[in-house]
């Protein structure tokens, strides 16, 4: 393991920039420090694996994630040792994965998740930790499905409350595969989420469910990004969340259509709650088309809690804080009813509901 | 995933026809003080206009060329002449403007527009005005409406110094500090309070000479409770060499007063239209655009609204069509910057023939924007699979009192409907003709009845090149 440190690194570029004053077009991430490899607790429930080290003669390292570049290197550079977990059976049980974090990070974990032919995995991902947990933390998730393989992968980001986040995940379909993703992002002082999935074969897709919280001085700082290059591919995109206090959210959701993709679907919608005065949202939801024979579409709702609702609730004699906390759990609760695995769902549910 | 037949557009006649720049005045190609002096000089700028100029010039020189956009690469200001003055001052009768350069307003139909339904005309040729005009009974209620130069030293000169590049300054971007340095024409309107104009008034831009540059400056100040329509043409005959068009608008609309801002924009397939509009408008104060973008090599245009007023509101109504050799990045920006303002923003964009088409958007509301509400909805259509259509929407909120919608669908010529159609006997180009015009039908239906007869007649004029 190699030491890294970098000031000012630039991350989450979007894939056609637009005014620069906006501040949306890339991200910049104010120190990177990187001294070892994350804890990382792996349980394999019912999961058959193949243990051949390399996913996919090596492409998998060549898949560049959402964040970008520059934290790809900073992997490479750290030399940080990669695992990975592929199969070539459907499997019907899950791989967790828990991160535990501590109060001093400066963590690097690099994935790589691959499904042959046919097959399919479930992965669940933890990003846990110390609740007053400061510094630095990425993890880098590389994705493979082969043809007609489908991977689930769920995300549970709770990391301390002054830790710095980059969650960066790459994408590859082949004809027919699909990739799915879950994931709530719970807390962080600075979070950065990329992903980017080409759909690269026929008939491949992906749908991603993603619900947020952002609070205090929190900053969730997120570059979505499909390619849809086969012919009849299609994604589904949802955001939803809430923000509180002066928490800054910036969302950026690109569709691809690469000329060649006819016969795609599209669709990204993001639903934004702005609870308290002082919070900032961005959005900027990207349609890029060179290809005739496609359909896209997306929406962006912004706007404040329901006012009728608010009174129903306060008329029931709960405390205006306390619905503000209801509404902003709702979020995540949707979202949390999409976890596959009732335990974990249970488990994650149960958290939520003590946490807002 | 059906085979295409492609054939080119047909000929742009009307607009296409050029005369010789004989007579003329050409400043020499380039951007050097001496030429923005000249300039000056030529145009007897008072002294602080001269500085103004020279500062501009400056700022220029020291700022990037936008790296977001599309390439502007080949615009090379070494080769284009910022001032180019035909051989006449400017005429309030047609009957006085020089022979060819009446034909070709002829051929555009403006004289005959202004005396059917116009409140006044200004018609531009090149760097300068050649016809200004305004109805006797409109001038009667006050109305100002002159050119930018007589403007400039005349009863409303002080206006003109308190306004003049204060809503556009030169240090916004690289296109308006070159304003700043060269600009030259167009149109000042003034209408006092109360007063309602019920007919429009008209400017219209040519640019007839091969390598040169527009660069006129319209300047209207709607005045409490009144209100205005003002409509907007620009066209150019088609060169082997760039043309440039880096043009200004700044819209002041007042307390309660409404100011409709519609264009037509048809410049030649040579022309780079680096082009800034805004507006800013007072309490209760209403600004409405109507822009349709057909021409250009390469555009950018994004009107702005900035909503400074408690229920002030914007709406915007757009089209941009894009065929081959055309990159049209155009669409629009609105600041809320008060309670309960509102904006309404609707957009289509068309690409065909290998043209690109980009609605880029940013609609920004302030800590001050309490109450405040704003919709954008954006459908692009793709014509072929040679085009490009991109959808690049902002919104940054700060404030949690509001609501924002945003939607946005890109999509293709249902084969259903041209079977409808064809079935019905309608040829199938012209079925797809009778389809975009329907999509184009929410900006055609704003415009008056001649203006979206003109754009019905260029969305058949572009169809008719492809047969899908």
């Amino acid at each position: 393991m190699i030491g890294i440190e970098e000031k000012d690194m630039i991350i989450n570029r979007i894939p056609a920039k637009t005014w620069n004053h906006l501040h949306m077009n890339q991200s910049k991430v104010g120190e990177v420090v990187i001294n070892r490899t994350g804890e990382l607790n792996a349980s394999v429930n019912d999961v058959s694996l193949i243990d051949d080290g390399k996913l996919n003669n090596g492409e998998l390292e060549n898949i560049i994630g959402g964040c970008g570049q520059e934290i790809t290197e900073a992997a490479k550079k750290s030399q940080t040792e990669p695992v990975y977990y592929i199969t070539d059976k459907k499997n019907d049980g899950f791989v967790r994965l828990d991160f535990n974090y501590g109060k001093n990070n400066a963590d690097i974990n690099v994935v790589g998740i691959e499904t042959k032919e046919n097959s399919s995995i479930d992965v669940y991902m933890d990003f846990n930790g110390d609740k007053d947990g400061e510094g630095f933390a990425a993890v880098q998730t590389r994705l493979y499905a082969a043809k007609d393989s489908v991977i689930r992968l769920i995300q549970i980001q709770r990391v301390g409350s002054e830790t710095t986040f980059i969650n960066d995940i790459g994408g590859y379909c082949e004809d027919g595969a699909r990739i799915e993703l879950v994931q709530l992002y719970l807390s962080g002082k600075n979070r950065y989420e990329g992903c980017e999935i080409k759909l690269a074969g026929d008939g491949s897709s992906m749908a991603t469910e993603i619900g947020y919280v952002a609070a205090g001085e929190e900053r969730l700082d997120m570059n979505y990004c499909v390619r849809h290059i086969g012919k009849k591919t299609e994604c589904a995109i949802n955001a939803a969340g809430a923000l509180r206090d002066t928490a800054f959210k910036l969302f950026r959701g690109t569709i691809d259509f690469v000329k060649g993709s006819a016969g795609s679907v599209g669709n990204e919608k993001e639903e934004v709650l702005l609870i308290d005065e002082r919070c900032v949202n961005q959005t900027i939801p990207i349609i890029l088309c060179a290809e005739e024979d496609v359909v896209g579409n997306h929406g962006a709702t912004i706007g404040k809690p329901d006012e009728e609702l608010l009174f129903y609730l306060e008329s029931r004699g709960i405390p205006a804080e306390e619905c503000y906390n209801m509404l902003a759990a709702a979020k995540l609760l949707a979202v949390c009813g999409k976890i596959p695995d009732e335990g974990i769902r249970n488990e994650i549910h149960d958290y939520i509901k003590e946490v807002y | 995933m059906e085979e295409k037949t492609f054939v080119d557009d047909i000929n742009r006649s009307v607009y296409d026809i050029k005369n010789e720049e004989k007579d003329a005045y050409r400043i020499k190609q380039g951007l050097t003080p001496e030429i923005v002096e000249k300039i000056s000089e030529e145009k007897h700028d008072p002294a602080w206009m001269r500085e103004f100029r020279l500062k501009s010039l400056e700022i220029y020189n020291k700022m990037q060329v936008p790296d977001w956009g599309p390439s502007i690469e080949g615009l090379n200001m070494d080769n284009i002449a910022t001032y180019v003055r035909a051989n006449t001052n400017m005429k309030g009768d047609w009957n006085e403007v020089p022979e060819e350069i009446k034909e070709t307003f002829d051929r555009l139909g403006i004289p005959k527009a202004e005396r059917e339904s116009l409140a006044g005309v200004g018609a531009q040729y090149d760097s300068e005005l050649v016809y200004h005009n305004v109805r006797k009974e409109v001038a009667d209620q006050g109305v100002v409406y002159t050119d930018m130069e007589s403007a400039l030293t005349g009863e409303y000169a002080d206006m003109v110094h308190e306004h003049f590049m204060k809503l556009i300054t030169p240090q916004d971007h690289k296109f308006a500090a070159l304003h700043g340095a060269v600009w030259s024409g167009g149109s000042f309107v003034y209408v006092p309070k109360g007063v309602h104009l019920d007919i429009p008034l008209q400017s219209y831009f040519r640019l007839n000479a091969a390598g040169a540059g527009q660069f006129e400056h319209t300047l209207i100040i709607v005045d409490e409770g009144a209100s205005l329509h003002f409509i907007e043409g620009c066209s150019a005959p088609k060169y082997n060499v760039a043309n440039l068009h880096a043009g200004a608008v700044e819209l002041f609309v007042a307390k309660n007063a409404k100011l409709r801002y519609s264009t037509i924009e048809n410049w030649s397939k040579n022309m780079y239209n680096l082009n800034t509009k805004r507006a800013t408008v007072a309490e209760g104060g209403k600004i409405e655009w109507v822009s349709g973008s057909f021409g250009s090599h390469v555009s950018y245009l994004y009107p702005m609204s900035i909503l400074n007023g408690e229920r002030s509101s914007c709406e915007f109504t757009g089209i941009t069509f894009a065929g081959a050799g055309q990159n049209l990045d155009t669409g629009m920006k609105v600041v809320h910057n008060a309670p309960s303002t509102t904006s309404v923003v609707s957009t289509k964009s068309i690409s065909k023939g290998g043209g690109i088409s980009t609605f880029r958007s940013a609609v920004t509301m302030t800590t001050k924007a309490k109450k405040s509400k704003s919709s954008v909805s954006c459908q692009s259509l793709m014509i072929d699979d040679i085009s490009r259509s991109d959808t690049i929407p902002a919104m940054d909120i700060r404030v949690n009192d509001a609501d924002v919608g945003h939607e946005a669908t890109i999509g293709r010529i249902s084969d259903d409907a041209v079977f409808y159609l064809m079935s019905r006997g309608i040829p199938e180009d012209d079925a797809r003709a009778m389809i975009v015009s329907g999509f184009a039908d929410n900006v055609s239906k704003e415009l008056p009845l001649e203006y979206a007869m003109e754009m019905n007649n260029l969305i058949r004029l572009e169809m008719k090149g492809s047969i899908g």
